[in-house]
């Protein structure tokens, strides 16, 4: 910090709107999750009456949530998985320098200005079983591919769809980390009698590695909330809450069920999730990957 | 022309947190003089000069400029300008941008301002370069434009934060004579901060030595270099630099380790004795010398021995004419700069 | 690349390929899709062949759907996040930069736990401020026996959209980096020169902050145009809501077995065109961006 100008009361007024705004669109209802997942909350303002634990039991005793919560994890394993390897596969491709390589550095970054429920609506399209792609293989093997009826290829529907709008900022913070590995240091391998897919082993994924950490790290997050687009305009959750993500599930309870205090309840389940992740990242992962220069 | 002030230090400090940059302070700089803090990286005469613009804050003391007390004014109201090591120019400007924007944010009218810029950069010596942008001028060009923003203002005060270091061996040389140059025809009270030694002993009216936040010694060049105030005055100026030579006086000689006599001296007890290497006369009936290593530079020879209790002196003799291998060492009396073994502090006069 | 290896620059073009490939075929098929008529889809299904029906898909889309409104709010949204993002940030990060304040560390950290947590981790709740902005005041009010004041809706409003996206630690956490990468002599240099914290600010940090502040202008309109849980819930009114919204639920309310899928991809286009032209034309200033928040 510099520390230049003593006007104290400016400096208060600079940082007063965001901080409101924080304040109120942020610590405000984060407290009120912890707060309400302790009280009996009504809708439509009836007011409210502690209750302890309970909250806490009832959603710990219901199935539907333990089910949300491994399909929440499940996701965010092959989600994330994927939408780093195939970044990561394209990145290593383009950082070639080959024809294709400025078109891609274009083309992948697209789905950036597409927003997962648009997307959604083409790719159930798409996947359409009697429409879609995949509609000749149905007219050969009647019921294989059938995302309406089978939860699993609901599922999928939703990585692939989730793949495709996580590339943009993958692909090129991935690409980006290659291009700062030293050209010499490929020479120097290359002299060292590395081939070129040893020296991706040996090289430039070790090299990488914070770019790695941090793509993990905000892919991690995002596939925990950013599937709600995907899964309301594909799935709404189905068939059968094969798809209800812990994230739809809270709206659903929350908007549709009007259980706000159930929801609260597992917003503040998700958070304190979320924040062990984020805090196992940090703690565990990052002190691995600091590399000097 | 401007108005110099005068800068009076008093008792001035700074601490961060609980530790201490600069222990309380005196010094005065003389109005219109060009006083050059000299001293190693670290030792507090950024931070000195950063006090004296108000671009940091006293923890203690009174700062006067022009007999006004300005430590609590904030930078503008301090009439001083400043010139920095990377320059600080404004890449989005032009060289006249530059220039000029002391200027702008005083409210001065454009016509008035087009013309100060004009006359500064003339007295900087800056060509048809106003209209180009930073990235555009060479290190040299870019310099004069630091320059000429500092003295647009036409400031009572004038701070330096080692602005030659940037610049390569030969310009630095030339740009020092400029300064001086520039310091006689402007006239404003300066204070320039630098490492490097041969800056401070050309430029200087008056040099202040700084070593771990301490005033080591204040004088003039020639004070500095002929009698060094401290061990660490002696051993910073110089170069090569003084031998400083271990030794006991028994009230007629200071003797070595081993206990052969080094010269005469009626001092009694542990001291340091030194010598500048072009002040060593060498007689065979001193100490003897082992030749350890030369250095031919060219104009002269430096030649070091190695003295019988095992410590190093150094002699300079002019080109071509090589040092005897055989020789002793001889000090004249007057050449003889003694300090105190415990506290560095010179002995005698 | 050190030695001449062209077999595996073969393999890596068919990467790309493949790659350019995923990511145009949605986008491919849906424009095709919007060229045909309902019929055709109806027997044929999917087709690679275009057809002729795109102008008049398109005009449906401006005349039978309440999509041209729902831009309208998407425009004004992103824009406003845009803005409101773009100009509270920098103001926070020059406060926390550049003066003398002991609290400027902990209210960096306190903007920084908003990344954390997004908006749509914490949506129910934030719905319920959002109902009732007062809730603050109202809260406290409660302490002391006295009724709520009002309750200030901003649901169903431009600002209501926008402001809960605002309340985000990027920009702030973009601009301090800048900042402090900038050469510590020139605020210095500045100082020196007269300058007070605000000619600083406008004169020489903003000039010199144009390149993050205008990936983050980007990021944040397209982030602001593609949100989905937070317009659904903060708009009920079909003529608050925001296109992309309006085209999930059009497809939703679609009756029939088979939804009028040329009708839906041409939405989808009209929906998208804004924000995918940025991404196309302004794509350096994006990656700028992403470069910018990996440090």
């Amino acid at each position: 910090m510099l520390a230049l100008f003593p006007q104290r009361w400016l400096a208060f007024a600079l940082v007063l709107p965001q901080t409101l705004l924080i304040a109120l669109f942020f610590y405000l209802p984060v407290y009120l999750a912890f707060y309400w997942s302790f009280t009996l909350e009504r809708p439509f303002g009836g007011g409210s009456e502690f209750v302890g634990l309970q909250n806490y039991a009832r959603v710990l005793a219901d199935p539907e949530f333990w089910r949300s919560l491994r399909l929440t994890f499940v996701f965010m394993v092959i989600g994330s998985t994927l939408a780093i390897v195939i970044p990561l596969i394209l990145a290593l491709a383009a950082d070639r320098h080959i024809r294709l390589s400025q078109p891609a550095r274009n083309i992948l970054v697209w789905p950036k200005g597409v927003a997962g429920a648009s997307i959604g609506l083409v790719f159930v399209f798409i996947f359409n079983p009697f429409l879609g792609l995949l509609a000749p293989l149905n007219a050969v093997f009647p019921g294989i591919w059938n995302p309406r009826i089978d939860g699993a290829d609901a599922f999928t529907m939703i990585v692939v769809a989730h793949v495709w709008g996580g590339i943009p900022f993958n692909f090129v913070v991935l690409l980006s980390g290659l291009q700062a590995v030293p050209q010499v240091l490929h020479r120097a391998a290359a002299l060292d009698g590395a081939g070129p897919w040893r020296r991706v082993r040996d090289v430039q994924l070790p090299l990488i590695a914070p770019q790695l950490f941090l793509t993990f790290a905000l892919e991690f997050t995002e596939s925990v909330t950013g599937a709600f687009g995907l899964i309301d305009s594909m799935t709404e959750g189905g068939p059968g809450g094969s798809t209800t993500l812990l994230v739809y599930k809270i709206y659903v309870d929350g908007f549709r069920g009007y259980d706000l205090s159930g929801a609260a309840t597992q917003t503040a389940l998700l958070m304190i999730f979320v924040l062990i992740l984020t805090a196992f990242q940090f703690l565990v992962l990052e002190r691995r990957v600091r590399y000097e220069r | 022309m401007t108005q110099a002030a005068e800068i009076a230090l008093k008792g001035v400090a700074k601490r961060f947190g609980t530790t201490e940059v600069l222990p309380p302070l005196d010094l005065t700089f003389t109005a219109g003089a060009f006083t050059v803090i000299l001293g190693p990286s670290g030792c507090g005469k950024s931070t000195l000069l950063n006090l004296i613009a108000g671009l940091e804050a006293v923890s203690g003391g009174e700062i006067e400029i022009g007999g006004r007390k300005v430590q609590d004014l904030p930078p503008r109201e301090r009439g001083c300008a400043m010139v920095f090591q990377s320059y600080a120019l404004y890449p989005h400007m032009t060289a006249g941008d530059n220039i000029g924007y002391p200027l702008k944010v005083a409210g001065v009218p454009r016509r008035e301002r087009m013309a100060r810029i004009a006359e500064a950069a003339r007295v900087v010596g800056l060509g048809d370069y106003l209209a180009r942008r930073p990235s555009e001028l060479s290190g040299g060009q870019r310099q004069r434009v630091a320059i000429a923003r500092a003295i647009v203002r036409a400031p009572q005060v004038m701070l330096f934060d080692e602005p030659l270091s940037n610049l390569d061996a030969l310009l630095r040389h030339e740009t020092r004579a400029e300064l001086a140059d520039l310091h006689r025809r402007i006239g404003a009270t300066t204070v320039f901060v630098t490492h490097d030694q041969a800056e401070a002993l050309t430029l200087a009216d008056q040099i202040v030595v700084m070593n771990a936040g301490r005033v080591e010694q204040i004088g003039t060049p020639a004070d500095i270099y002929h009698r060094p105030a401290t061990r660490f005055v002696a051993s910073f100026i110089g170069h090569p630099p003084m031998s400083l030579i271990a030794a006991t006086g028994d009230g007629t000689w200071l003797r070595l380790g081993d206990g052969t006599p080094l010269v005469a001296s009626t001092h009694k007890g542990a001291v340091l004795a030194g010598v500048r290497p072009e002040a060593v006369v060498l007689d065979a009936g001193g100490a003897s010398l082992v030749p350890l290593h030369r250095e031919d530079l060219g104009s002269h020879i430096v030649q070091v021995f190695r003295l019988p209790d095992g410590q190093k002196v150094a002699v300079q003799s002019p080109a071509g004419r090589p040092v005897p291998t055989d020789a002793g060492l001889g000090i004249a009396e007057h050449a003889l700069h003694l300090f105190d073994a415990e506290t560095g502090v010179r002995l005698g006069s | 690349m050190v030695e001449n290896t062209k077999s595996i620059d073969r393999v890596a073009g068919l990467i790309l390929a493949l790659g350019i490939g995923f990511v145009l075929l949605p986008l491919v098929l849906a424009l095709v899709t919007a060229t045909q008529a309902y019929e055709t889809v109806l027997t044929g299904g999917l087709s690679w062949l275009p057809g002729d029906q795109l102008l008049v898909n398109i005009a449906r889309v401006f005349e039978e759907t309440a999509l041209p409104g729902q831009l309208v709010n998407s425009f004004v949204a992103a824009m406003l996040v845009a803005t409101l993002k773009c100009v509270f940030a920098f103001m926070t990060a020059l406060a926390i930069v550049f003066f003398q304040i002991r609290w400027g560390g902990a209210l960096f950290a306190l903007t920084l736990v908003t990344i954390m947590l997004p908006l749509d981790l914490r949506v129910i709740t934030t719905y319920q401020v959002a109902a009732d902005v007062g809730m603050p005041v109202n809260l406290v009010l409660d302490l002391f026996g006295i009724g709520p004041l009002m309750r200030l809706s901003v649901l169903d409003t431009w600002f209501g959209l926008a402001a809960p996206l605002v309340a985000h630690g990027t920009g702030t956490f973009l601009f301090r980096q800048a900042f402090m990468a900038m050469p510590r002599d020139l605020p210095r240099a500045a100082v020196m020169d007269g300058a007070g914290p605000v000619r600083f600010a406008l004169d020489i940090l903003l000039p010199l902050s144009r390149a993050p502040l205008i990936a983050l202008f980007i990021m944040m309109f397209l982030g602001g145009w593609t949100q989905y849980l937070w317009p659904l819930v903060a708009a009920s009114r079909p003529d608050m809501q925001t296109a992309v919204v309006g085209l999930s639920r059009l497809a939703n309310d679609m009756p029939g077995a088979v939804p009028d899928y040329p009708l839906i991809m041409a939405g989808a286009l009209v929906v998208s065109a804004i924000p995918l032209a940025m991404v196309a034309l302004l794509q350096r200033f994006i990656v700028r961006g992403y470069a910018l928040s990996e440090k």
